[in-house]
C-alpha cells in the first residue's frame, strides 16, 4: 500500500497545523472577553483542521482537482467539508445565540441531522435504484438517529469530565476508524479518519497548552459527529465495510464521548472502564476489518 | 401543353420514388450477443508491469447501414460493478470510493453522435472512425473512437452476426479517477480493447 512520507505530511501534518493554528488564533487574537467561548473555539479549529485535510488529500493530485472538488461536489464524500461547515456554524450559533433561539437551534441541528445522511446516500444511485420507498424511509430515519445521538453523545461527555482522556481516546478512535475502513476497500476514506485523528489531535495539543481545554472535544460536537459518522457511513454505504464492524465502530465512538453513568466514583476506574468500553470493540473491528483483508494487491 | 406534359411526368418520377425508398435496404440493428464479448483493459502497475482486467456484464447495439455510415449509431452500457482483474480483494477496491465507485455510477456508457466510413486503411474489414460520449464514474467525454466491422454472416446460432473490434487508450485522470496516480503507483493511461459480435435483430431500428 503506497503511504508515504508526502502522504504522511498532507493527511497528518497539514490538518493538524491548520488545527492547531485555529486554536491558537481564536484563543490569543480575538481574546477579548466573551469574544470566543470554548463551543465556538473548538468547532471552527476542529472544522478548520478536518477541512484543510480534506482539501490537502486531494492537493496531491494538484491544486486545481482539489479546488473542483470542493467547489463542484459530485459524489458523497466531496459534500463532508460542506456538512462539517455547516455543523461548525450551527455549533458556533449555539454558542452565541439569545437563550430564546436554543428551542429553535435544537430543531435546526435536528434537520441537520436528517439532511446528512440524505446529502451523502443521495448520490448512492444503486442502491436508490435498489430501495423501495419504505426502505429509503426507513433506512434515512436509522442513520439520522445515529448522527443524531452521535452529536448527542460527543455533546454530552462535558458532564463525565475527563477531556483530556476522551480527546485522546477519540484520537485513536479516528485512527481505529481510518484502519478498519481503509482494510474494508477503501483508502481514501481511511485516510479521512487519519485527518480527524490530526485535527484532534492538533487541536488539543495547543488547547492543553494553553490551557484553554475546558470541556475538550465535546465542544466540537457536530463537526466530529459528522465527520466520523459519516466515515462509517460512506464506508457501509460506498465500500465493504462490514455491518457488524461499522455497529463496534459506533460503539467505541459512543463510549468516547459520554458514558450515562458515574459509576465508579473513582475518577481513575471510571478512566479504565471507558478506556476498555472504547478500545474493545475498536480492537475487534480492526482486527476482523485486516484479518479478512489478505495481500495487499499493490504491493 | 408541353410544360402540362413535364408537370405531369415530373409527378409521376416523384411519386415513383416515394413508392419505392421504403423498400430500400433500411439499417439493421444488432444487439450484443452475450457469448461472445470481450471488454479488456491493462494499466501500468509501478512501471514495472501491466495488470489486465475486464468487465464481464455489458448492453450493447449497433445500428449498422453499408449504404450510409452517418445512419449508424453504437451504443454500449458497461456494468462497472462486473469488473474482474483476477484478485477479489483488488476488484473490491476498485469497485470501492477510491476509483470506480459503482455504488454512485453503476454504469459506464457510449453512445455515438456521428459515424464516418474510413475509406482506405491498411486494417481489414471496414473500419469506421466513431464519435460520441462516454460517461465514466459521472464524467462525460467526448471520444473518438477506430471501430472496425471485422465480418458478418451467419453464425453457428443460424442467426446473422456481426463483429467488431477497437482499441483506444484513456486517461483516468480525465474522468475524475486520481488515486494512486503519484509515481505512477497505477499508471494514468488505460488500454482499452473492447470486442464483440452482435445478433441481427428483426425490429426496424430506433429514430
Amino acid at each position: 500500500m503506497p503511504f508515504g512520507p508526502s502522504d504522511l505530511f498532507w493527511i497528518g501534518v497539514v490538518p493538524s497545523a491548520a488545527a492547531a493554528l485555529a486554536m491558537w488564533v481564536c484563543n490569543r487574537l480575538l481574546a477579548r472577553p466573551t469574544a470566543t467561548r470554548p463551543a465556538a473555539t473548538w468547532s471552527l479549529s476542529i472544522a478548520c483542521g478536518l477541512v484543510v485535510g480534506m482539501v490537502a488529500q486531494n492537493v496531491r493530485v494538484g491544486w486545481p482537482t482539489a479546488l473542483d472538488k470542493l467547489l463542484h461536489p459530485r459524489v458523497a464524500i466531496d459534500w463532508l467539508p460542506w456538512l462539517v461547515l455547516v455543523a461548525a456554524l450551527i455549533s458556533v450559533l449555539a454558542a452565541y445565540a439569545p437563550r430564546s433561539w436554543q428551542r429553535w437551534l435544537v430543531a435546526l441541528a435536528c434537520v441537520f441531522a436528517i439532511a446528512t445522511p440524505l446529502r451523502l446516500l443521495a448520490t448512492n444511485a444503486s442502491a436508490m435504484s435498489r430501495w423501495s420507498l419504505g426502505e429509503k424511509l426507513g433506512i434515512l430515519a436509522f442513520w439520522s438517529a445515529a448522527f443524531a445521538a452521535c452529536w448527542l453523545t460527543f455533546a454530552l461527555g462535558r458532564l463525565n469530565r475527563q477531556p483530556l482522556l476522551r480527546s485522546g481516546l477519540l484520537v485513536v478512535v479516528a485512527l481505529g476508524i481510518s484502519l478498519t475502513v481503509a482494510a474494508s476497500g477503501a483508502l481514501t476514506l481511511g485516510e479521512l479518519g487519519g485527518v480527524a485523528a490530526a485535527a484532534l489531535l492538533g487541536a488539543t495539543g495547543i488547547a492543553a497548552a494553553l490551557g484553554k481545554l475546558a470541556d475538550g472535544p465535546s465542544h466540537a460536537a457536530g463537526p466530529l459527529a459528522v465527520m466520523l459518522g459519516g466515515l462509517i457511513l460512506l464506508g457501509y454505504s460506498y465500500s465493504s465495510l462490514a455491518p457488524t464492524n461499522a455497529a463496534l465502530l459506533a460503539i467505541s465512538l459512543a463510549a468516547a464521548g459520554w458514558l450515562p453513568t458515574n459509576w465508579p466514583r473513582h475518577s481513575g476506574w471510571r478512566a479504565v472502564l471507558r478506556t476498555t468500553l472504547a478500545l474493545v470493540p475498536l480492537a475487534i473491528a480492526v482486527a476482523s476489518a485486516v484479518a479478512t483483508a489478505t495481500a495487499d494487491p499493490y504491493g | 401543353m408541353i410544360a402540362r406534359l413535364w408537370m405531369h411526368v415530373s409527378l409521376l418520377v416523384a411519386l415513383t420514388f416515394a413508392v419505392a425508398a421504403p423498400t430500400a435496404r433500411a439499417a439493421d440493428v444488432y444487439d450484443l450477443d452475450q457469448t461472445h464479448f470481450s471488454i479488456v483493459f491493462s494499466v501500468s502497475h509501478m512501471n514495472m508491469s501491466y495488470t489486465y482486467g475486464m468487465f464481464r456484464q455489458a448492453q450493447a447495439r449497433v445500428v449498422l447501414d453499408h449504404e450510409n455510415a452517418a445512419n449508424m449509431q453504437f451504443q454500449m452500457a458497461i456494468k462497472a460493478d462486473s469488473i474482474d482483474t483476477n484478485n477479489a480483494q483488488r476488484d473490491t477496491h476498485l469497485k470501492g470510493v477510491d476509483f470506480f465507485d459503482v455504488a454512485s455510477f453503476p454504469d459506464i456508457t457510449f453512445e455515438s453522435t456521428s459515424v464516418v466510413l474510413v475509406p482506405q486503411s491498411d486494417q481489414p474489414g471496414i473500419n469506421y472512425q466513431v464519435t460520441g460520449n462516454l460517461t465514466m464514474h459521472g464524467v462525460t467525454r467526448q471520444v473518438t473512437l477506430p471501430i472496425r466491422l471485422l465480418g458478418e454472416g451467419p453464425s453457428l446460432d443460424g442467426k446473422p452476426h456481426a463483429g467488431f473490434i477497437t482499441q483506444t487508450e484513456l486517461k483516468r485522470s480525465e474522468f475524475g479517477m486520481t488515486k494512486f496516480l503519484e509515481n505512477n503507483t497505477v499508471g494514468d493511461a488505460i488500454a482499452i480493447t473492447v470486442s464483440f459480435e452482435g445478433i441481427k435483430q428483426d425490429a426496424a431500428p430506433p429514430r
